[in-house]
This record gives structure tokens, C-alpha cells and sequence, in this order.
């Protein structure tokens, strides 16, 4: 350690270290190496002005250290739960995706006839979503009958029924016949009860029925040319 | 009435008149393939083009003895409820003339539209395509 050349070496030498070790600890404070910092600040107490300075540096970064550890903690419980969260919206998303896609597996059972087997609840995007899959299906495959079947519907209110006998419409629109199958006795009840029009759509009571109806009717109308020019 | 005489379309040696709309340049063609007459819209449809048709129609199935009429809408991006009243007007009358008359090839999304809207293609029947509607027309024979 240099010596200074004015004033007496003895306080000079010791004000010179406690100046010193303080540059030190704010250099380690700069660094965020509080630990040290507060290690070299320990035991420079001392009853003069200068032991005051350090207290107030040491109580300061004490608060520092403090508030500090504080703010850690939060941002890493902030992390955490922000961590959790995008989890969550992620599982929620893939599940949505995976809703649509069971939503409306449409099958083609016969040649020009597709079957929309129909589960759980159907609300209006659901609905929507079903119906516009169904239409892109009967264009795409020329289909001329729709089987909608119900049968996994378990109880069915004025809604439910208004959003079918609209997709009936839509899918009579392209030219194309809708039939219903598979109402169980509980919503043939209750549709009664409440007084839904289901006129003008064809009711059938299962898939096989519906099935056997398209193919009497259309072989009957292959048929009926045939007959007219015997 | 403005209509003109144009290219010959139909088969059979009818006249082949063509409807043409006020609004320029554009005209639909009423194609007439046995004793149906076929009008396939390749072009948006407003609602003055939709009149004019409806006028020419009629008149060439008089002179046709048509027994149905087919109007292929594949291409029509937007079908409006003045258009669909329009289109039922056809379909009534052309029934009043012993004729059936048929949209083929109505978009999926049209549809959906349509029925949102709350409006009825009723006084018309639908196909899914030309040929399913030939062939039901045929049947009627």
C-alpha cells in the first residue's frame, strides 16, 4: 500500500484503508456481490463522523439487499406462474383443436350418402362449425343424403333443435336430402312437449333405417324411367 | 323490353335469343339443351341482371314449350335476400307455366348465409349438380 507524503502517516493510513475498503465494497456492491460488500463493511464501527457514512452505507445496502432478494423472489413466483399459465392456455388450445376435429367426423357410409354421427352438447359455433363441414362434404363428394345422427344426444331444448332443422335447411339448399336419425324416446318427449316444428325434416329411428330408406328410394328412382317406357 | 338477337346457344334450332342487361357488356346466356333451358351465372348477380333475366326467362320458355328451367349458381359469391325473392318470383312463375325450375350448385357458404338470414329458397327446387338436375327434370317427363 502507497504511503501519502502529507499529513500523519498513522490517520492518513487509517483513513486511507476505511476509504479504501469502502471504494471496495461499492465495487463489489457495482458487481452485485453484496456478500462480499457487506463482509468488508463489518466490524468499521468506529464513534467518529466517518464511522457514520459507513453505518448509513452499510444500513443502505442492508435495505438494498433486502429489497432486492424480495424483487427476486417475486420475479421468479411471477416466472413461475407466468410459466404455468402459458402451459395451461397451451393444453386448453390443443384440447380445443382436438374438440373440433372429433366434433365432425363425417363418413361416407355408401356411396353418396354421408353420416355426421353427433355427441355432447351443440352450441351455435359448434353448430356452425358442423354444418359448414358438412356442406364443404356433400359438394365435395356429391353426396345426395345426409345422415345426421343423434343418437349420443341425450336431452335436446328448443335451441338444440333450431340449430338442426337449420343445417337441414342449409343442406337441402345444395340440392342434397338431411335426415334425422337415432332421437331417443326422452327428446322425441321433450321436442313434442316444447313444441318444435320438424316438419319438412325426415325422421328416421336409427342409422340402419336411414341407411335402408336412401337405398330403396333411390333405386327406386333408377327404376321409375325404365318402368315409364314399359 | 331490350333484348337482342345474338349467337345461336341452343341445340334443336330454337332462335337462341340472348337476355342482355342494361348494365353494360354483360348478358346471361339461356342455353337450351332438349326441352330444358339452362342459364349458368358466371358472373356476380345484381339485382338489375337478375330482373333482366327474369324477363328474358320467361319469354323463351313460352317460346321453348320448356319443360324446366335450370340455373347453375356455382359461381355467385353472394346471393342477397332481394336476389333469393327474385329467385323464388322465377320459380313461381315458371311453375305457372307448367315448368319446374331448378338452382344447381349453390355454395356451401352461400347456404349457410341464406339460412342465417332467415330467408327461404322455397318456391324453387335445388341440386347438388347439372347433372342430377337433368336428371330429375327427365323423370318428370
Amino acid at each position: 500500500m502507497p504511503k501519502k507524503e502529507n499529513g500523519p502517516a498513522g490517520i492518513v493510513e487509517f483513513t486511507q484503508s476505511r476509504l479504501e475498503d469502502l471504494v471496495q465494497a461499492l465495487a463489489y456492491a457495482a458487481i452485485d456481490d453484496f456478500e462480499a460488500c457487506l463482509a468488508l463493511m463489518k466490524g468499521t464501527l468506529v464513534g467518529d463522523s466517518f464511522a457514520t457514512l459507513e453505518g448509513g452505507f452499510t444500513d443502505f445496502l442492508t435495505q438494498l439487499v433486502g429489497a432486492k432478494s424480495d424483487l427476486n423472489d417475486a420475479l421468479v413466483q411471477a416466472e413461475e406462474a407466468n410459466r404455468n399459465l402459458e402451459a395451461k392456455l397451451e393444453t386448453i388450445e390443443r384440447q380445443q383443436a382436438a374438440i373440433r376435429e372429433l366434433s365432425t367426423p363425417i363418413i361416407e357410409v355408401w356411396t353418396g350418402v354421408l353420416c355426421l354421427p353427433v355427441v355432447g352438447i351443440v352450441d351455435s359455433q359448434r353448430s356452425a362449425e358442423m354444418t359448414e363441414t358438412l356442406l364443404e362434404m356433400i359438394v365435395a363428394k356429391q353426396a345426395r343424403t345426409a345422415i345426421v345422427d343423434i343418437t349420443g344426444i341425450d336431452a335436446m331444448d328448443t335451441k338444440t333443435a333450431d340449430h338442426f332443422i337449420k343445417m337441414a335447411k342449409a343442406v337441402r339448399l345444395l340440392g342434397a336430402d338431411c335426415i334425422l336419425s337415432g332421437i331417443n324416446p326422452g327428446i322425441a318427449q321433450t321436442l313434442t312437449h316444447i313444441g318444435v316444428d320438424l316438419t319438412g325434416i325426415r325422421t328416421l329411428r336409427n342409422l340402419r333405417d336411414a341407411l335402408q330408406a336412401y337405398l330403396r328410394e333411390h333405386h327406386a328412382e333408377h327404376l321409375r324411367p325404365a318402368d315409364r317406357r314399359v | 323490353m331490350k333484348r337482342s338477337t345474338a349467337v345461336s346457344m341452343g341445340s334443336g334450332g330454337s332462335d337462341g335469343s340472348v337476355g342482355r342487361s342494361r348494365a353494360a357488356d354483360q348478358n346471361l346466356a339461356i342455353i337450351q339443351i332438349r326441352n330444358c333451358l339452362l342459364v349458368s351465372i358466371q358472373t356476380e348477380l345484381h339485382d338489375r341482371l337478375a330482373l333482366d333475366l327474369q324477363e328474358s326467362l320467361m319469354e323463351r320458355v313460352r317460346i321453348a314449350d320448356a319443360i324446366g328451367v335450370i340455373l347453375d349458381v356455382s359461381a355467385v359469391e353472394v346471393i342477397d335476400s332481394y336476389i333469393t325473392r327474385i329467385l323464388n318470383d322465377i320459380g313461381k312463375s315458371v311453375r305457372f307455366m307448367g315448368a319446374e325450375c331448378y338452382i344447381v350448385g349453390i355454395r356451401p357458404a352461400v347456404a349457410m348465409t341464406l339460412i342465417e338470414m332467415g330467408v327461404e329458397l322455397d318456391s324453387v327446387h335445388t341440386a347438388l349438380n347439372l347433372d342430377l338436375a337433368l336428371e330429375r327434370l327427365e323423370l318428370l317427363q
